[in-house]
C-alpha cells in the first residue's frame, strides 16, 4: 500500500523540524566556543602580587630549580611568579631586564647578585621606586645595597668546605684549575673566595688557572680542555655552578683515560642525577635551589603585605657529597 | 487552529519552515557578526596598544626637545596635550588578551608607561626648577622607560599576533564546518519543502483525479460505481462529499425514472388491452345488437307474410311460414334460459319440417318419443344441432338421401336421447376434432351455428358430470349421437311459453 500524503506530510515535518533543530543546535554549540577570544583579563578584581625572577641565564637548570621552588610558594600564598633570563649571561643584560622589571612596576624583583655598580644602581632605583629585591644564589656585597634580603648558600663557607675536602681527598697536593660561571669579577666570587683562602692552609695545592664560563655549559667544557691542555699537571677541577660542573665532566670524560682528574662541583639536589656524567664529578657541594625560590617567594609576601622585615642573609644549607676512593 | 484545511496545512508548514530558517538565518547572522566583531575588537586593541606606544615615544621625544627648543612653553604644552593622550589610551587599553603572555605583558605596559609618566613628570619638574643635571637624568630614564614599552608593546603584539596564529587554522575549521552545516540545513530543507509540497499536491490531487475519473465515469453512465475517496483536506472532503451526493442523488433519480418508465410501460399495455377488450366487447354488443335486430325484424316480418299469405289463400305457405316464424321465435328465446325436453323436441320437428320442405323424400324423420321423458329440462338448442348436423352432413350430402331418427326414452332416473342417421359418416379423425372443437367448419347458411363441441361442452357445463355425451360413427354407414341425461323436472320451465311471448310482445315495437 501507498504511505497516504498525510503520514509522508507529517514524517517530513517532524524530520524538518528535527533537522532544523539540530542544525541551530550545532550551530549555536559550535560558533559558542570561543576562538579569538580575550580569554585572559589583564588586571583581576583583586591583583595578586607579581613577582619576577630575572634569571643570568635562560635554560639553566638552577634557575629552573628556583623558578619551581618559587611557583610553588606562590601558589600557596596567592601570588604569581614570572621568570625571565638573560638570552646570553651578561650583566648588562641582567641590569637592563631588572630596570624594565622596574619600569614594569612588579611587585617584587629575585635575581642573581653580582658585584656590578649598574646592578648595584638599577637595584636602588627599584628600591627607590618601592620595589624589594633578593638576591640568590650569589649576594651583591657593595657598600650601597638596596637589596631586601639573600636567600642562599653561604657562598664563602662553602668555598671553604670544597677546597678543605678537596685537601682531605689529594691529602694536601694538586694542581688546579677552576672554571667559574659567576657572572662579576673574581673577587667578588665568595665561592672562589672561600676555596682559594682555605687553600691557602695547604701549601702544595696550587691553583694555576682561572676560567670564565659565562654560565655556558660549553664555554665551560671547553674552557675545562684548555685548562687540562695548557696545563697538563692539573689533577683537579674546581667548578663554581651546576653548568659548569656538567661542562667540565663532559670535558674531562673526553680526556680520561690518561689522566685522573679530581673534580669539585656544585649542583642542585633536584636537577644532578639526570646528567650522565654526574659520577665523574667525585666532590659535590650540593644546593636546594627550589627552596631557595621557595624562602625568597614567602620572604617577599611577608615583606609586602605583612611589613615583615626579613633577616639580611638567609642561608639554606649546602651538603658535600663526596664519592669514589679517597687518597 | 486545526490543520485540515489545506491552506491551514500549508499555511503552517510554511510559516514553521520559514520561522526556523529566520532562526537559522538569525542565528548565522549573529554568528558572523559576532565573529566579526571580534576580530574588530582585537584589532582596535592591537591599534590601541600601537597607538599607546607612539604616543609615549612621541611624548619621550618631546621631553628630549625641552632642553634644546627656544619655545620651551609650546613644547610642554605639547607634551601635556600627549600626556593627556597617553592617560586616555592607557584607560581604553584592552582588559582581556588572547594570550597568557598578551596579559602579563599588557600589565607590564601599563605600569611602564605610568613608571614613564612619573620619570618625566619628574623631568618637567626639574626643568621647570632650571635643575638641568636633574632634569637630563629623568629624561633619560624616561627614554629608557619609552625604549622599554616600545619593546613591551612589540612583545606583546607578537605574543598576540602568534595566539592569532595558533588558534587562525581553527577559525578555518570551525567556519569550514559551520558553513557545511548550514550547507546541510539548507538541502535537508530544500529536499523536505520538496516532499512537503509533493506531499501537498498528492494530498490534492490524488482525490481530485479520483473525482474526475467518478465524473468520466458517471458521464459514461455508470453510476454504480463506489463513492468516491474524500481524503483529509477540508476543501477536498467538501468537494468529494459533494460529489458523492450528488452521484448518490442522481442514482436514486435514475432509478425513480426506470421504475416510472415500466410502470408507464405497464399502464400503457394494460389501457391498451382495456382498449382491445372494449372494442370486443363493442364488437360482441354491435353482434348481438345486430343478432337481436335482425332476428326479430325477420320474425315479425314473417309473421306479416304468412298473414298476407292467408289472406291471399295459400294455406301452406302460411303453415310453412308460421314454422319459420316458430323456429326463429324459439332461436331468439335467452339462450341460457333451460327449456323443456318437449319444447326441444317440438323445435326438432319444426326444423325436420322445414328440411322435409326443401328436401322432399330425400329426408325421412322418426320419431320415437316415450312421452313421460319430455317434461325433463335441458339447455335449450341441445338436441336440434344434433339433428341439424345429422341433416346437413349426414344425409344432405347424400344423393339417395337418408333417415333420421330421434329417439327419447326414459329408463328409471335417467334420460337417454339418440340422433341417428344412415348417411356418410364421419371419419375417425374428424370425429374426435368435431368433438375438440378443433375443426374447421365452413357450412354456413345451412346451420343455426352450433355445432357437436358447442354441444358437448354445454353439456359438461350443465350437468358437470352427470350426463355423458356420445358419438358413434362409421364412414358409409351414418351416425349415432347419444346423450344420457339425468330425469330432473325444473318447475320454472313451465311457464316457458310465457315468456317467450314476452319476447315476443317486446318485440313488436321494434319490427
Amino acid at each position: 500500500m501507498r504511505p497516504s500524503p498525510t503520514l509522508i506530510l507529517r514524517i517530513s515535518i517532524t524530520l524538518l523540524i528535527a533537522a532544523m533543530l539540530g542544525g541551530l543546535a550545532g550551530y549555536l554549540q559550535i560558533s559558542r566556543e570561543p576562538v579569538i577570544a580575550a580569554n585572559y583579563p589583564v588586571r583581576s578584581g583583586n591583583p595578586p602580587l607579581r613577582f619576577l625572577i630575572v634569571a643570568p641565564a635562560q635554560d639553566n637548570s638552577f634557575w629552573t630549580q628556583v623558578y619551581r621552588g618559587a611557583s610553588e610558594a606562590a601558589a600557596r600564598l596567592n601570588v604569581t611568579v614570572e621568570m625571565q633570563g638573560a638570552r646570553r649571561a651578561s650583566v648588562e643584560e641582567l641590569v637592563q631586564l631588572i630596570d624594565m622589571a622596574a619600569a614594569a612596576q612588579v611587585d617584587g624583583i629575585i635575581t642573581q647578585g653580582v658585584e656590578d655598580a649598574s646592578l648595584a644602581a638599577v637595584m636602588t632605583k627599584a628600591a627607590n621606586r618601592g620595589i624589594p629585591v633578593i638576591t640568590v644564589e650569589t649576594d651583591i656585597t657593595g657598600s650601597p645595597t638596596r637589596r631586601l634580603a639573600y636567600v642562599g648558600t653561604d657562598n664563602y663557607q662553602a668555598g671553604r668546605l670544597a677546597a678543605e675536602e678537596l685537601i682531605l681527598r689529594t691529602g694536601g697536593e694538586a694542581v688546579i684549575g677552576i672554571v667559574r660561571g659567576h657572572l662579576g669579577p673574581e673577587e667578588s666570587d665568595l665561592r672562589l673566595q672561600g676555596f682559594r683562602d682555605a687553600l691557602t692552609m695547604a701549601p702544595n695545592m696550587r691553583i694555576v688557572a682561572v676560567a670564565e664560563s659565562q654560565l655556558n655549559r660549553n664555554v665551560a667544557g671547553r674552557k675545562a680542555l684548555q685548562i687540562l691542555q695548557q696545563y697538563p699537571e692539573v689533577t683537579a677541577l674546581y667548578a663554581t655552578t651546576e653548568v659548569d660542573s656538567i661542562g667540565v665532566a663532559q670535558a674531562v670524560a673526553t680526556v680520561t683515560g690518561s689522566r685522573d682528574i679530581l673534580v669539585v662541583g656544585w649542583r642542585s639536589e633536584q636537577g644532578w642525577a639526570e646528567e650522565p656524567l654526574s659520577n665523574l664529578v667525585r666532590v659535590s657541594m650540593v644546593e636546594d635551589p627550589a627552596a631557595m625560590g621557595r624562602v625568597a617567594v614567602e620572604v617577599l609576601e611577608a615583606y609586602l603585605r605583612r611589613d615583615v622585615r626579613p633577616d639580611r642573609e638567609l642561608s639554606t644549607p649546602v651538603t658535600v657529597k663526596s664519592r669514589g676512593r679517597h687518597l | 487552529m486545526r490543520l485540515t484545511t489545506v491552506q491551514a496545512r500549508l499555511m503552517a508548514t510554511m510559516m514553521l519552515i520559514v520561522l526556523l530558517l529566520s532562526a537559522f538565518a538569525l542565528q548565522m547572522f549573529t554568528h558572523s557578526r559576532g565573529t566579526a566583531n571580534m576580530y574588530q575588537e582585537r584589532l582596535a586593541d592591537l591599534v590601541r596598544v600601537a597607538e599607546l606606544t607612539q604616543a609615549v615615544d612621541e611624548a619621550a621625544r618631546t621631553l628630549g626637545q625641552l632642553a634644546t627648543d627656544p619655545a620651551a612653553g609650546q613644547t610642554e604644552a605639547r607634551f601635556a596635550a600627549l600626556r593627556s593622550e597617553i592617560y586616555r589610551l592607557r584607560r581604553e587599553l584592552p582588559q582581556a588578551t588572547v594570550s597568557r603572555t598578551g596579559a602579563k605583558l599588557m600589565v607590564d605596559l601599563d605600569n611602564m608607561t605610568d613608571s614613564f609618566l612619573v620619570e618625566a613628570g619628574a623631568a618637567i619638574h626639574a626643568f621647570r626648577a632650571a635643575n638641568l643635571d636633574r632634569y637630563y637624568e629623568h629624561d633619560r630614564e624616561a627614554a629608557t622607560i619609552a625604549r622599554y614599552v616600545r619593546e613591551t608593546a612589540d612583545r606583546l603584539l607578537a605574543a598576540e599576533l602568534e595566539a592569532f596564529s595558533e588558534v587562525y587554522p581553527e577559525v578555518l575549521e570551525r567556519d569550514q564546518l559551520l558553513q557545511r552545516i548550514a550547507l546541510t540545513v539548507l538541502a535537508a530543507v530544500s529536499l523536505i519543502v520538496v516532499v512537503a509540497a509533493w506531499s501537498f499536491a498528492r494530498s490534492v490531487t490524488d482525490p481530485l483525479q479520483a473525482l474526475a475519473g467518478a465524473a468520466r465515469r458517471i458521464a459514461g453512465g455508470d453510476l454504480t460505481g463506489p463513492p468516491v475517496p474524500v481524503g483529509v483536506d477540508e476543501e477536498i472532503k467538501v468537494l468529494g462529499q459533494a460529489f458523492n451526493q450528488m452521484q448518490e442523488s442522481l442514482r436514486r433519480h435514475m432509478e425513480e425514472l426506470a421504475s416510472k418508465a415500466e410502470l408507464e410501460r405497464r399502464l400503457r399495455h394494460e389501457e391498451m388491452e382495456n382498449l382491445q377488450m372494449q372494442s370486443l366487447l363493442r364488437e360482441a354488443e354491435l353482434r348481438a345488437l345486430q343478432s337481436q335486430v335482425n332476428p326479430h325484424f325477420l320474425f315479425n316480418t314473417l309473421n306479416m307474410v304468412a298473414k298476407t299469405a292467408l289472406i291471399e289463400g295459400a294455406d301452406r305457405t302460411c303453415g310453412l311460414l308460421e314454422t319459420v316464424a316458430d323456429l326463429l321465435r324459439y332461436s331468439l328465446r335467452a339462450p341460457d334460459r333451460p327449456v323443456t325436453l318437449g319444447e326441444e323436441v317440438a323445435q326438432v320437428r319444426r326444423y325436420m319440417t322445414i328440411q322435409q320442405e326443401r328436401f322432399r323424400d330425400r329426408i325421412r324423420f322418426r320419431c320415437d318419443i316415450d312421452e313421460p321423458a319430455l317434461a325433463v329440462t335441458i339447455p335449450c338448442l341441445m338436441v336440434q344441432p344434433l339433428v341439424e348436423n345429422a341433416v346437413m352432413h349426414g344425409i344432405g350430402s347424400r344423393e339417395q338421401g337418408g333417415t333420421v331418427e330421434l329417439t327419447v326414452r326414459r329408463a328409471g332416473d335417467r334420460v337417454q336421447v339418440v340422433v341417428a342417421d344412415d348417411g356418410v359418416g364421419i371419419p375417425e379423425n374428424r370425429l374426435a376434432a368435431l368433438i375438440e372443437g378443433t375443426a374447421e367448419v365452413n357450412a354456413r347458411g345451412h346451420t343455426t351455428g352450433l355445432g357437436l363441441y358447442n354441444v358437448r361442452r354445454r353439456i359438461e357445463l350443465f350437468y358437470r358430470d352427470q350426463a355423458t355425451f356420445r358419438i358413434e360413427s362409421a364412414p358409409g354407414r351414418g351416425t349415432r349421437c347419444l346423450i344420457e341425461l339425468p330425469y330432473h323436472v325444473d318447475p320454472h320451465t313451465a311457464g316457458a311459453d310465457h315468456d317467450q311471448t314476452g319476447g315476443e310482445n317486446r318485440a313488436h315495437p321494434g319490427g
